[in-house]
């Protein structure tokens, strides 16, 4: 028992701390912590999620959801007011006027950067869960043996075998449209009806088939629900997502996570809770519980639980694992291999092509389709071996037509008029998502003497793309392009981006599992070396960052580690 | 035409009767620009002239100036433009402004629509030139009639008009078709 906490104890009567103590905290309430605490609770777990940003109650408090194009003031451009004091949360694609309420401000929170990195936030209940891109293929064998087969930082403590289940589990609860593909690269899982390809799309796919053996275009697996789910939805194809789905259409922890954990009575959320740090009790050689700064008061209080879950999101879960140090743990909780902090992950989705089909003139959609086409990963898959990089990418992809934007551009009057009301030529265009591998310097640490608006240390980051990630991204664009000259398209274009690691939203790895503590931070089922009751299966636990879209990996490795444990206090083994 | 010589022609319309000419007559007359350092209220009949006549009312639709489009220029300008673009129109405003008091004797809003778009057709040729001339150069500025279309494109097809008249609007699709039917008369969709 580390001497703050003794302290503390004393001065708590017996019902003080009765009233403060749970069978379970949640640290977050996003995509990982809304899962962890619907399994906690449905268990029968008294639980506590502590959520450091305000409330936010499903369909109550999506006020831009059912807004028109002319009801915003500046019609969801965002003031240059808003972007010069924001350079790093304006950056991000779905950062908006109908939006930026979901988003942390620059100021509100600042960080410092030893190399560019844009770290993207979302502090109310339900997270980054809100906004999220809702794109969910499964990983498989090829992600989860990379690391071993290439000598590659450390080995993941499971296979796919070991997630498959609970991939089944949490799909069935979310609710993913999608359509059996028979991809290895992208095991089928337990899907609700498909959207539809469009014209254009279909005929890629068979232009990717007919001139390729390992080019697979499907539709992308999406948590959006193609038919009502669960009470949920269904979606009405107005593609507003991130502003909040008034009609449940897609998967948020406000939609379905925390009412199914509300609905057992076990569930409790302490909103505008800053957890500062986990106390270690050398006595037990557990977590006892957490220490909260209360965001509106400042007062600092104590919360105790027989286990604790960490689902602050990859970054701020490594802080706080870094800002708990006792005896047992100086250097940061669970910090034993010094690992923690450290392989800090994104995706790098700079690689950008597209082009125009001469085709298909009379044909058009209707609803706007909530999702998009998937082009599975081929790279250093199969026969296909590549001497310049390791690993691999998918394609984003998309057929859409817009307006006859660029006659337009030299026209004035009535002819511009009908060219913007027109339709123009079909556009199919792909976004690369390349796998980035685990460095040990790219790291987050934590300053010495700077402390934030609650306590907490400064946070420091440090990381980059490095040659393996830019010479996977070079083949990319060249790839891309050369797909769509094959398949006929015309004004083929490079329309790549540069943007900083950070801002693709997938950053993972700096609290990761492995098989040895010597190595990782965590064990098999997401546990922390060390400290058995204290659970991290949020984004930071991942040991590779594979190049599929990973929350629905966060969601199963959280259901399995709260099973795991579930089953453990049965055993009386926690 | 000088004041002397308006009044003197007044005089020989009316016969010699005594006419105090009025504050109007006399603008349309003696147009005086003003030198804007930001957009106001007052430029409003300006804008709305401009916008009209890039997006004029057509059989199907109304045009800008209906979908309010210099009520949301000076409020994009003011608020959502960087600083130096929002000195490039403004120049260019002044200028077209000088221009016509100049040439016309006369605004931009009043003068007769034909001749409005002479004048704008006359700056998208320009605007097409600058462009040309840019190409190639590091650090390349807009025209400012670029960013007047821009201004106005936006402003008309994010209005409601622009969004229900002029495109389809649909807020709630309520399902998906990959594949109808398109003909060239049929509108796009709005968002």
């Amino acid at each position: 028992m580390n001497d703050t906490f003794k302290t503390k104890n004393i001065n708590l009567n017996t019902k003080g701390i009765a009233d403060h103590t749970y069978d379970a905290i949640v640290i977050g309430s996003g995509i990982s912590g809304g899962w962890a605490a619907k399994e906690l609770c449905e268990k029968g777990l008294k639980t506590l999620i502590l959520e450091r940003g305000r409330m936010v109650e499903h369909i109550k408090d999506y006020p831009t959801a059912m807004m028109n194009p002319w009801d915003f003031e500046h019609r969801n451009t965002l003031t240059q007011k808003i972007k010069e004091e924001n350079p790093i949360a304006s950056r991000c694609y779905a950062f908006e006027e109908a939006t930026q309420h979901f988003f942390v401000k620059d100021k509100e929170h600042p960080y410092t950067q030893t190399k560019p990195f844009d770290w993207i936030r979302g502090y109310q209940v339900g997270g980054k869960s809100l906004l999220w891109a809702r794109w969910t293929q499964r990983w498989s064998d090829l992600d989860f043996e990379a690391n071993a087969k290439e000598g590659i930082a450390i080995d993941w403590p499971i296979r796919y075998k070991d997630i498959a289940p609970w991939y089944s589990y949490v799909e069935k609860f979310a609710g993913i449209s999608g359509n059996r593909d028979g991809l290895a690269q992208i095991p089928d899982g337990e899907f609700l009806p498909p959207m539809e390809m469009n014209c254009m799309e279909k005929y890629m796919k068979q232009a990717l088939d007919s001139h390729y053996d390992n080019r697979h275009l499907v539709i992308s697996r999406t948590a959006n629900l193609s038919v009502k789910h669960l009470g949920r939805g269904p979606c009405q194809y107005r593609s507003l997502c991130k502003r909040g789905c008034p009609f449940g259409g897609y998967f948020s922890s406000n939609s379905a996570t925390l009412p199914a954990a509300e609905k057992t009575g076990n569930l409790t959320i302490r909103p505008f809770s800053v957890v500062q740090s986990i106390i270690y009790d050398e006595n037990t050689q557990k977590a006892s519980g957490v220490r909260v700064v209360d965001t509106n008061t400042k007062e600092t209080t104590e919360f105790y639980a027989k286990i604790v879950f960490v689902n602050g999101s990859t970054i701020n879960s490594t802080l706080l694992l870094l800002n708990s140090t006792s005896k047992r743990f100086p250097d940061g909780f669970g910090n034993d291999s010094g690992e923690l902090g450290h392989n800090l992950m994104d995706h790098n989705y700079n690689a950008r092509v597209a082009g125009d089909y001469e085709g298909f003139e009379d044909q058009y959609y209707s609803g706007r389709r909530p999702t998009g086409t998937y082009l599975a990963r081929f790279r250093n898959f199969g026969k296909d071996k590549q001497a310049k990089f390791k690993r691999g990418y998918a394609y984003a992809c998309g057929g859409s037509r817009g307006a006859l934007w660029l006659p337009a551009q030299t026209k004035v009057g009535k002819p511009l008029k009908e060219d913007l009301t027109q339709l123009g030529p079909w556009t199919f265009s792909m976004t690369g998502m390349g796998e980035c591998l685990p460095y040990h310097d790219n790291k987050v640490s934590l300053s010495k003497n700077q402390t934030d608006d609650w306590g907490m240390p400064i946070l420091n980051i440090d990381a980059e793309y490095k040659e393996n990630e830019s010479a996977m991204i070079k083949d990319a664009v060249h790839t891309g392009l050369e797909m769509l000259e094959k398949a006929g398209l015309k004004n083929v274009r490079d329309t790549s981006e540069n943007r900083n690691i950070g801002l693709n939203i997938h950053e993972m790895g700096t609290a990761r599992m492995g098989r040895d503590p010597k190595t990782s931070v965590l064990n098999g089922n997401n546990q922390v070396w060390g400290a058995q009751n204290v659970f991290v299966t949020d984004g930071s636990c991942m040991t590779s960052s594979g190049c599929q879209n990973p929350s629905l990996t966060y969601m199963a490795l959280t259901a399995r580690a709260a099973n795991f444990v579930v089953e453990e206090l049965k055993k009386s083994s926690i | 035409m000088r004041r002397k010589e308006f009044l003197n022609r007044l005089t020989w319309i009316w016969g010699g009767a005594v006419l105090v000419p009025t504050a109007a007559m006399l603008q349309s007359c003696v147009y005086k620009p003003v030198k804007r350092v930001e957009l106001t209220q007052t430029d409003i009949p300006f804008l709305d002239a401009l916008g009209e006549t890039i997006i004029p009312t057509t059989a199907d639709a109304p045009g800008a100036k209906e979908a309010k489009i210099g009520e949301f220029m000076i409020v994009m300008v003011r608020d959502c433009m960087p600083p130096d673009h929002q000195d490039i129109l403004l120049d260019g405003l002044n200028t077209l402004d000088e221009h016509c008091a100049k040439t016309y004797k006369s605004s931009f809003a009043n003068l007769e629509v034909p001749k409005q778009l002479e004048i704008v057709q006359q700056l998208q040729s320009d605007a097409i030139a600058h462009g040309l001339k840019q190409k190639g150069k590091n650090t390349r500025t807009p025209h400012y009639f670029n960013i007047l279309k821009g201004l106005t494109v936006r402003g008309y097809f994010t209005s409601k008009i622009g969004c229900t008249q002029a495109r389809r609007y649909n807020p709630v699709p309520g399902k998906y078709e990959a594949c109808i039917p398109y003909k060239k008369e049929d509108k796009i969709w709005a968002t």
